[in-house]
């Protein structure tokens, strides 16, 4: 009898300190099976270094950054102060180009240098492919000299595609399909940062759209040949001189400049940077107003791409102020 | 009489003028709009390095100075292009790199760059 009752009380008792271990034992099974069969976060996977990126401008660069994050390393050599549409890297530097994982180039020319040396086809991406067939030919080439880049033509295709922001997120996605591509385990890491890129991009361009939709034919004077593919898509009346911000028009360019307005009586000239105070003050004296539209190709003193092509559409405003039509 | 005579003669006249001043622009035109382009590539063939010189539209250049510099742009060699539009020059000293310049008059120049990786990664191709 008490036998019996000790297998009929060590019964329950066993069973009732076995069981929390067996189904904790089953829970956690269950709970790892799930969650080997659920999609795995890409970032929490992605065990590789980043990706080794080098790029031609800073507006590819920003890009780049924003869309690849940890994911990538981005080097742009070109020293500030320089325009990288003219500038040309060493041989050393050369040799890190043709090392990196992708080259980004901007195409419609930007870069010369980039057709003078051997980069790998493989790893390099022309951004501004997808629209190639709508690039901006300049008819009239001008050859004259700025910075240490020395002397340079603006001829060919026009190349600061990025000032139409339209253009400027079609060159973000060709970074974003790079991305991918190389590495297809972060895709949709890529493409969440590529479609937050795209919307401050297009609340930009459509800022642009409303500021100039006032009166899109003002006429403007722009100090530089640099604002073809932004006057096209914000439909600007704009004409070109070939001015310099930090020099002082001769007097040749001022005689050019009065028979510009003899045709097109704009009362705003855009700059790419700060204008010379002097020039700055005698344009003043005709009637005609200054205002920076930095097109931002290098490292900006302050700020990123975007804040500063924020601050780009906030100066235009003021050209476009019914008080000072 | 001697006007009834000229008349015919200077009217040919003008017609052959003015053919030929045709023919000759149409030929001079490629010439006027290609002149100042210059294209420059270079490679490794052997222990040379040889390099092309071209117009656009793809005419040789028949003349031009070549600067060669290395990696720290110092010139390292000068030569000249041949009739064919090439040079070559012996291939020495490359562990910084090659800059090679032709300057064909008149301000007309451009590059071709061979990276110490251009060239080790051709002179192994020669080897295969």
């Amino acid at each position: 009898m008490r036998r019996i009752n000790q297998i009929l009380c060590s019964g329950p008792q066993r069973k009732y300190s076995g069981t929390p271990i067996l189904w904790s034992f089953f829970l956690i099974c269950f709970a790892s099976s799930i969650t080997l069969m659920l999609p795995a976060s890409p970032d929490s996977v992605w065990a590789g270094s980043p990706l080794s990126v080098y790029v031609v401008n800073y507006p590819l660069k920003y890009f780049a950054e924003r869309i690849g994050g940890d994911h990538v390393d981005v080097e742009f050599p070109a020293p500030k102060g320089t325009d990288p549409a003219y500038w040309i890297p060493n041989i050393a530097t050369i040799g890190a180009y043709q090392q990196a994982d992708l080259i980004l180039v901007n195409g419609a020319s930007y870069a010369k240098w980039v057709d003078k040396v051997s980069l790998p086809r493989s790893k390099m991406v022309d951004t501004s492919k997808s629209f190639k067939d709508s690039y901006i030919t300049i008819k009239e080439a001008v050859t004259h000299s700025h910075g240490a880049e020395g002397e340079h033509a603006h001829e060919g295709a026009a190349f600061t595609t990025w000032l139409d922001l339209d253009l400027a997120a079609k060159q973000a996605k060709a970074v974003e399909t790079a991305f991918a591509r190389k590495e297809p385990e972060l895709k949709s890491t890529f493409q969440k940062s590529y479609a937050a890129l795209e919307k401050d991009l297009m609340a930009l361009d459509q800022d642009i759209m409303q500021t100039v939709s006032k009166n899109p034919s003002k006429p403007l004077i722009a100090s530089h040949p640099v604002y073809d593919y932004f006057s096209r898509r914000y439909g600007l009346n704009i004409k070109s001189v070939h001015w310099e911000p930090d020099e002082v028009p001769t007097h040749e360019q001022w005689i050019e400049l009065q028979g510009i307005l003899k045709d097109h009586p704009a009362a705003w000239m855009i700059w790419e940077g700060e204008p010379n105070p002097s020039a700055a003050a005698k344009l003043k004296s005709m009637g005609i107003n200054s205002l920076v539209f930095d097109p931002c190709g290098n490292v900006p003193d302050q700020g990123d791409f975007l804040s500063v092509m924020r601050k780009n559409a906030e100066n235009l405003k003021a050209a476009f102020q019914p008080e000072l039509q | 009489m001697l006007k009834t005579m000229d008349h015919p003669m200077t009217k040919i006249g003008w017609v052959y003028a003015v053919i030929l001043f045709m023919i000759f622009a149409i030929a001079g035109l490629p010439t006027v709009g290609y002149a100042h382009k210059v294209s420059v590539f270079a490679w490794v063939e052997g222990d040379n390095v040889v390099v092309e010189g071209k117009l656009g539209g793809g005419k040789r250049a028949k003349q031009g100075k070549v600067y060669v510099y290395d990696g720290q742009d110092q010139l390292i060699l000068e030569t000249e292009l041949a009739t064919d539009g090439t040079a070559r020059f012996p291939l020495k000293d490359y562990q910084t790199g090659l800059k090679i310049v032709v300057d064909i008059g008149e301000g007309h120049q451009s590059f071709w760059i061979l990276t110490p990786n251009d060239i080790e990664s051709q002179l192994q191709e020669q080897k295969k």
